[in-house]
């Protein structure tokens, strides 16, 4: 039998809070071909009508998924299909840790947009985050996941560690 | 394949259409003028434009319109006694920044300064419209640096409006979004731009009066990198246009202009190009694929509010959305701003007022326009609560962080992906045309054009669908992004958009040889045998080669900016052979000319 390919690295895991919008759509998918988006969030996993609203915000072509965190580990799996052409939309840092750490290991994450709210402070730029936000991130980053701060392609990106010390 | 086959059909109808209506108008020799003398009004002048351009005194027109080079150029013409070149120029700048988008508050490079900086100094210092891009391109690159500064000070105003909307005080919390942020911006951009005027306006006069004397080959190099940077503007357009089945549309535009000699009837040109943007989607779109509009369960509005209420609160959005855009809360304020008459008029205990002023004060970003929608579906939501329904701050809040995105992802699609950058084409198109404006060489219809293409868009469809979120509630989200003529839209731009770009690439990019050798007796002039293959094939082959940089091998767009200035400005020192034409003696000459 002929030995298994490496896994397929998923095309780009995001934390976006605001999750399909503008710089999805004119940014990311515009410089890199995407089949398909895969929004992983509990609360838009139970709530047909975001549903439907992902789904006619995302450019016509793109398959639109939106799973809550248990599915998201599965279907995303070693074994997904189009792993590298997937894009994982996340709301939150938290998401991140649990799909990590229920088994969807992933190399890279990519933090797009957290918008500030009640316990959290400005990191840097648009991107604000809690104490135990950053923690998170610091754990994924221990376990050698490269996090990098970006919004677009194109635009300046960042180390999360250099913002953090 | 069925569809190339379609695609096929489409464009065999529109190049007979094209060829039918061909018009041709030569273009009339440009008499160069001397430089105005900058005074201290005019750079003055200059500066509080920049700031305008950024301000939200102008209904949403300032970001919109004043903050392209092309508007930029005509009021900055306009302040300094040079109305049509300074139309012209602000055109030519433009064409580098026809494919600029800013996406949720990331801002590369800076249209607006390269436009008022770029023109003042241009006029001030005596360069000539075609060698401006050049001056212009890299004082782009500046802006960014205002930018961050402005979107770190206006962080704290929100803090502010937190303590107003803590007391109930609806009026501060009102004007804590126009007040305090505008003199801060009005210092960090009016400022430094008519100093720059001012003092860069002689500067560049100085440095092109030396060029004149000593270098002259570096003044041909300024023309070089101008002609050949609008290669680099369409070429960044092209990287997403040359998408899918639609990019021999852009040959199409370019071989036509071309060969009609570049001065084309422009109001022929963006009606042939509309039609085939029409017979392709008729050709090409399955017409079943449109889903019928939701009907509306008709939502019952409990009557506290007026529509005088909601155009008020829209007012407020249209206006002041982006009056102190930060990194910490983006439009924050300006949301919990244009929601203050609602609040007024729902509310009357401090604890409501209060409640309802803090619970839209927190972060916010959508685009202004579509996203008025948003809006529109919290106004009901905040009468219905009012009336007396259990709606909770969550449940309002969800409504808000969860439709922001989407409907900006469509807005900026039509917005800034489609509506500008073909707007601005047409009215560039129109501002150049010499035929037009055969005097001044600047026709101010071009950025009238465009003003009323976004007018309309910014101010009639921004109105339609605030309206519509508040008559319809959620469905109208649904409908508006389910309607099937957004698709169709967004297909039938690509081939406008590209039709066009191949028109702007002939009327733009500037690129020939002066190039010649001589072997035994005769001469052999390569632009003659260019020409004898195709009219303006360096060009076309120029921003091929850019794109292809561009798209294929991902080289940034900055980096083909700097090599494109030093291959143009380098590239003119006078180390080829070449012939004098009065004199038809051997002389050395620069490769472009």
């Amino acid at each position: 039998m002929e030995e298994a390919n490496a896994i397929e690295e998923l095309g780009l895991v995001r934390i976006d809070d605001r999750l399909i919008h503008g710089q999805v759509i004119a940014g990311w998918c515009k410089h890199r071909r995407f089949t398909r988006i895969v929004v992983v969030d509990d609360d838009m996993a139970a709530d047909s009508f975001m549903q439907q609203v992902l789904r006619l915000a995302a450019p016509p072509g793109l398959q639109v998924d939106v799973l809550s965190i248990e599915e998201g580990i599965r279907v995303l799996g070693q074994d997904a299909p189009d792993r590298g052409t997937t894009m994982v939309l996340l709301k939150s840092p938290l998401a991140a840790k649990r799909l990590y750490d229920g088994g969807l290991k992933y190399s890279a994450l990519n933090v797009g947009g957290i918008g500030s709210a009640p316990g959290r402070r400005n990191i840097f730029k648009n991107i604000s985050a809690s104490e135990e936000e950053i923690s998170i991130l610091k754990y994924l980053v221990d376990r050698g996941v490269e996090v990098t701060i970006l919004t677009v392609p194109g635009a300046k990106s960042k180390a999360f560690s250099e913002v953090v010390g | 394949m069925r569809v190339k086959r379609k695609v096929g059909v489409a464009m065999g109808v529109s190049l007979v259409l094209m060829v039918v209506s061909a018009v041709v108008v030569r273009a009339a020799p440009v008499a160069q003028e001397e430089p105005v003398q900058m005074s201290l009004l005019m750079a003055a002048t200059v500066g509080i434009l920049y700031y305008l351009a950024l301000s939200p005194w102008f209904a949403n027109l300032g970001f919109t319109a004043l903050y392209r080079p092309l508007i930029a150029g005509t009021l900055v013409g306009l302040a300094m006694g040079r109305l049509g070149e300074g139309i012209a120029i602000g055109a030519n700048i433009n064409v580098l920044y026809l494919g600029w988008i800013s996406t949720g508050g990331s801002l590369p490079g800076d249209p607006g300064l390269a436009g008022y900086l770029g023109t003042a100094l241009a006029l001030g210092g005596g360069l000539d419209v075609e060698a401006a891009l050049a001056l212009a391109a890299p004082l782009g690159l500046l802006g960014g640096l205002t930018w961050s500064l402005r979107m770190s000070v206006c962080s704290v105003i929100p803090h502010r409006a937190d303590r107003f909307a803590e007391e109930g005080n609806v009026k501060a919390v009102a004007r804590s979004n126009y007040v305090y942020s505008q003199p801060f911006l009005f210092l960090i951009y009016a400022v430094p731009v008519a100093l720059a005027a001012y003092l860069g306006s002689q500067a560049v006069g100085v440095a092109l009066g030396w060029i004149a004397q000593h270098a002259l080959w570096v003044m041909n190099g300024l023309f070089a990198a101008s002609g050949m940077l609008a290669a680099l503007g369409i070429a960044l357009n092209l990287k997403f246009l040359f998408r899918g089945h639609v990019w021999p549309y852009f040959l199409i535009g370019f071989t036509v202009t071309a060969l009609m000699g570049g001065g084309v009837n422009l109001l022929v040109m963006a009606i042939i190009g509309a039609c085939v943007a029409y017979l392709h989607v008729l050709f090409t779109q399955e017409s079943t694929g449109v889903s019928p509009a939701v009907v509306a369960e008709e939502r019952k509005a409990p009557g506290l509010l007026t529509r005088r209420d909601v155009f008020r609160a829209w007012l407020r959005w249209l206006f002041f959305s982006h009056s102190t855009y930060n990194w910490e809360r983006m439009q924050g304020l300006g949301f919990a701003h244009s929601m203050t008459p609602i609040i007024e008029k729902l509310y009357q205990t401090r604890e409501d007022i209060s409640g309802a002023l803090k619970r839209h004060l927190v972060f916010f970003n959508t685009q202004p326009d579509v996203g008025g929608v948003v809006h529109g579906v919290v106004i009901a939501m905040e009468e219905e609560r009012a009336a007396g329904a259990a709606i909770s701050d969550d449940a309002i809040n969800s409504v808000k962080t969860g439709l922001m995105g989407p409907v900006a992802g469509i807005g900026d699609t039509l917005q800034q992906g489609i509506l500008i950058p073909i707007a601005l084409s047409i009215g560039m198109n129109f501002a150049v045309d010499e035929a037009a404006g055969a005097a001044t060489r600047g026709h101010i219809l071009g950025p009238a054009f465009y003003l009323i293409a976004v007018a309309a868009f910014t101010w009639g469809g921004g109105w339609l669908v605030w309206w519509q979120g508040y008559r319809q509630g959620r469905a109208a989200v649904t409908n508006i992004l389910r309607s099937g003529t957004l698709n169709r839209l967004i297909v039938g731009a690509g081939v406008l958009g590209n039709f066009v770009m191949g028109v702007l690439a002939v009327q733009f990019i500037s690129l020939s040889t002066p190039v010649a050798f001589t072997i035994g007796g005769t001469t052999l002039e390569i632009q003659a045998i260019l020409d004898s293959f195709m009219p303006n094939l360096l060009p076309l082959l120029l921003v091929l080669l850019l794109w292809w940089l561009l798209a294929k091998k991902n080289v940034s767009p900055m980096t083909v900016m700097v090599s494109v200035i030093l291959v143009g400005v380098l590239g003119s020192y006078p180390l080829w052979p070449g012939v004098d034409v009065e004199t038809g003696t051997t002389i050395k000459v620069g490769l472009f000319g």
